[in-house]
């Protein structure tokens, strides 16, 4: 199954969308970001304007037999096709067709790959979330309105350059106990200098700066059991 | 279900996870009660489940559970066990644990607490190569000063005829734990301390050693058997030169590449070893293999290793059952010595493929949580050895080992194609495992034509860039979906709290109106 790549695009620009204007049917979907240090792409999608449905599907030659412990979905299998549908205003052939138990065969071009959809869940604020199975990796995968997305990066685009400079507050991206905290508040650190070293799973992970800084405060000593998402340092 | 012959009524697992659980299901075939032991972070857990008893000893932490020699004792005697399987792991190569259950009169199933002391100790395995002529990986036969810092000196003049890179490795080691790269003689002393931590922290013994890096090498190892007798078979070799932190992602059986000369050769130095060291029950030694074509002596592992399963497919001996045999006392049987003739010509071949609650593209960081979908293959060759179902919970606490995913075909090009096929079938959900590695694996033209080295992670794998191909594929495929035009199902809203909300993208009507509409509709909660 050959990789699914930018490059099978057909790479015809979409028409403006006028000033401003957003397409109502548009979803930005992105990475949720709460669990990836770096910032991930997000992709806007949009439909083309007349969808072609398939409604008489031949479902694919999966492969039988894997013992599935999941519960089962009682849904039947939908059909789902997006013949060219804009990706970041890119024209891309694109179709999504349904194998039924959250199995879906993303098409793309004339490559194809199997990925697994689970369900939806909402959050407040016109949020969607799934998680993503896609070539051995999982991912959860927000959706939201274009519009809303759009609004909201308007209204904080103008506080934006300010959080590159204001205080960086260093989370806990693995949970496990603190062997070792290098650092104490007043220390001034560079870009990759080790903050603390975290034991988890028999293994001893280091904490390293993101960025260069001072530390403002240090959340934990030797000893303690972190979760993801404690607030370990504060860099200034 | 006790079978008459069987050699043990009742065993006890030291142990967890899936080794626990392979271990469980051959005293079940034997006909052999099992009792398993468990932390609290395990009172679910599947080898919990299997087992005919189960013994609370202790909190998560291993320190406290199953690291806990006086806690395990006392669950075999309260629960009447007559012998210990210790699995890999934990206490599986203290010499302390298998004293103690010799002392209470326990049969532990491995080589005697003599022996676990001459050969887990790797100075101690590199002192007895020395004396039989098995020629170990140039370095230290004696502790590093760690604590002197007056005889920092001394070790730097000997890191300097050891050369650099070199490694700093625990004496009581495994796992990588313990062990660091030395590039630059400035950065001995750290590397010394830091290492000796770690080692503590890990197997209650700070002593490190020094030993040069050979590099690109090959880790290829050998699995032994033996019985009171004094005899000593090699079942075959395997080749596990694909590792990450020093600790093994694939194994193969056999090690590709080898002629039968040297397949004979390896065995032999093997069997010296065993033999040297007065070894009993299973061990395996393990070797680098360089360029030149040379094996150079790395350590050997008193225990099951996590990799013996493709030594059994290929050679066709169930080396648990064997171990519980030959620690009744029986000799090898007609079938191990068969196969250790056989082992030089070995006629098929078999692939497993670790899978483990781990970022592959985030420097195999760990990951552990809820594991969600669990979908794993099956069909013709493939054997999965695992503890998880959907649901499970993968602790912090403990090894983040998930699966093992073995392929056996008639040859490496067919084991190689099956793999492949196995690993598009396995669906995991809820923690990020290994998978998109093995995956590349299995499509790699260097790892097809067998091009193997202790460095080919680094070299062959660019988790960032697979990564990356793979989140645009998540995000067109959840794009599609939500913005499928689909008439919304019937009954959404009121079935949609029943399973959980669809898992079929539905409708996205909800967008329209400022995207809430439908969320807040099928989750009134």
């Amino acid at each position: 199954m050959a990789g699914l790549t930018p490059s099978s695009a057909t790479g015809t620009t979409a028409e403006s969308n006028g000033n401003g204007g957003v397409d109502p049917r548009a979803v930005r979907v992105r990475l949720e970001t709460a669990t990836h240090l770096n910032p991930e792409p997000s992709m806007r999608v949009t439909p083309a304007p007349e969808p072609l449905r398939m409604t008489n599907p031949t479902v694919g030659t999966g492969p039988l037999g894997g013992v599935a412990m999941a519960p089962a979905n009682a849904e039947p299998p939908a059909v789902l096709a997006q013949r060219q549908v804009l990706v970041d205003d890119v024209a891309v052939d694109a179709g999504l067709r349904s194998l039924g138990g959250g199995r879906y065969l993303l098409v793309e071009g004339g490559d194809q790959v199997r990925v697994v959809l689970e369900a939806e869940t909402a959050e407040p604020g016109g949020v969607a979330r799934r998680e993503v199975l896609v070539e051995g990796f999982r991912f959860v995968v927000e959706v939201e309105s274009e519009r809303v997305a759009a609004l909201r990066e308007r209204a904080t685009s103008g506080r934006a350059s300010s959080a590159h400079t204001g205080p960086l507050r260093v989370k806990a991206i693995i949970p496990g106990k603190v062997v070792a905290v290098s650092v104490k508040p007043g220390d001034a650190v560079t870009a990759g200098q080790q903050l603390l070293v975290v034991e988890a799973m028999k293994m001893q992970n280091e904490l390293r700066a993101p960025r260069d800084g001072t530390i403002d405060r240090v959340g934990v000593t030797v000893g303690v059991n972190i979760e993801i998402g404690d607030l370990l340092v504060v860099i200034s | 279900m006790n079978t008459p012959d069987a050699p043990f009524r009742r065993v006890l697992i030291a142990n967890r996870g899936e080794i626990a659980v392979r271990i469980i299901r051959a005293c079940h075939e034997m006909g052999m009660e099992a009792v398993a032991v468990y932390s609290d972070a395990d009172a679910e857990a599947a080898h919990v489940r299997l087992a005919d008893v189960a013994v609370r000893i202790g909190p998560p932490a291993p320190s406290e559970s199953y690291l806990r020699i006086d806690a395990v004792i006392e669950a075999a005697l309260s629960t009447g066990s007559g012998a210990i399987h210790p699995g890999y792991g934990f206490l599986a190569e203290r010499a302390a644990f298998a004293r103690a259950a010799e002392d209470a009169g326990i049969v532990f199933v491995g080589p005697s607490s003599d022996a676990i002391e001459a050969l887990g100790d790797k100075l101690n395995a590199r002192r007895l190569a020395a004396r039989v002529g098995v020629p170990s990986v140039p370095g230290t036969l004696e502790p590093a000063p760690v604590d002197h810092p007056d005889q920092v000196a001394s070790i730097l003049e000997t890191a300097r005829s050891i050369g650099f890179p070199l490694l700093v490795k625990a004496a009581a080691g495994g796992g990588g734990r313990g062990m660091r790269r030395v590039t630059r003689e400035q950065d001995l002393a750290a590397a010394l301390v830091s290492g000796s931590r770690e080692a503590l922290s890990a197997f209650g013994d700070g002593s490190v050693y020094l030993e040069r890096e050979i590099l690109p090498a090959r880790h290829i190892e050998v699995q032994l058997l033996a019985d009171a007798h004094g005899r000593v078979v090699a079942l075959g070799e395997r080749d596990c030169s694909l590792q990450r932190r020093h600790q093994k992602l694939v194994e193969e059986a056999p090690a590709p590449g080898l002629t039968e000369e040297q397949r004979r050769h390896l065995h032999g130095l093997a069997i010296r070893l065993g033999s040297a060291a007065g070894l009993r029950n299973a061990a395996t030694c393990e070797f680098l293999y360089d360029r030149d074509g040379r094996f150079w002596f790395l350590e050997v592992n008193t225990r099951l290793q996590v990799e013996h399963g493709v030594t059994e497919l290929v050679a066709g001996v169930d080396i648990v059952r064997e171990q519980f045999n030959l620690a009744a006392g029986a000799p090898l049987s007609p079938e191990v010595i068969a196969a250790g003739e056989r082992a030089a010509t070995p006629s098929s071949h078999a692939i497993e493929v670790r899978i483990a609650a781990e970022d592959p593209a985030r420097a195999f960081a760990p990951t552990p949580g809820r594991v969600g979908r669990w979908v794993m293959p099956a069909g013709p060759g493939i054997r999965v050895d695992t503890h998880i179902e959907a649901g499970d919970r993968v602790p912090a606490d403990y090894d983040n080992l998930i699966a093992k995913l073995m392929v056996h075909a008639h040859d490496r090009s067919a084991a190689i194609d099956r793999l492949r096929r196995a690993l598009d079938e396995a669906e995991v959900g809820g923690v990020q495992t290994t998978l998109p590695f093995h995956r590349a694996v299995a499509r790699s033209d260097a790892f097809r034509v067998g091009d193997l080295s202790t460095g080919w992670v680094d070299e062959h794998w660019d988790g960032e860039v697979v990564r990356r191909a793979a989140v645009r594929k998540a995000l067109l495929a959840a794009g599609l979906a939500a913005v499928a035009e689909e008439p919304r199902p019937a009954g959404v809203g009121t079935s949609g709290s029943i399973d959980g909300g669809a898992a079929t993208p539905t409708g996205r009507n909800g967008w329209r109106s400022g995207g809430r509409g439908q969320g807040v509709d099928r989750w009134p909660g």
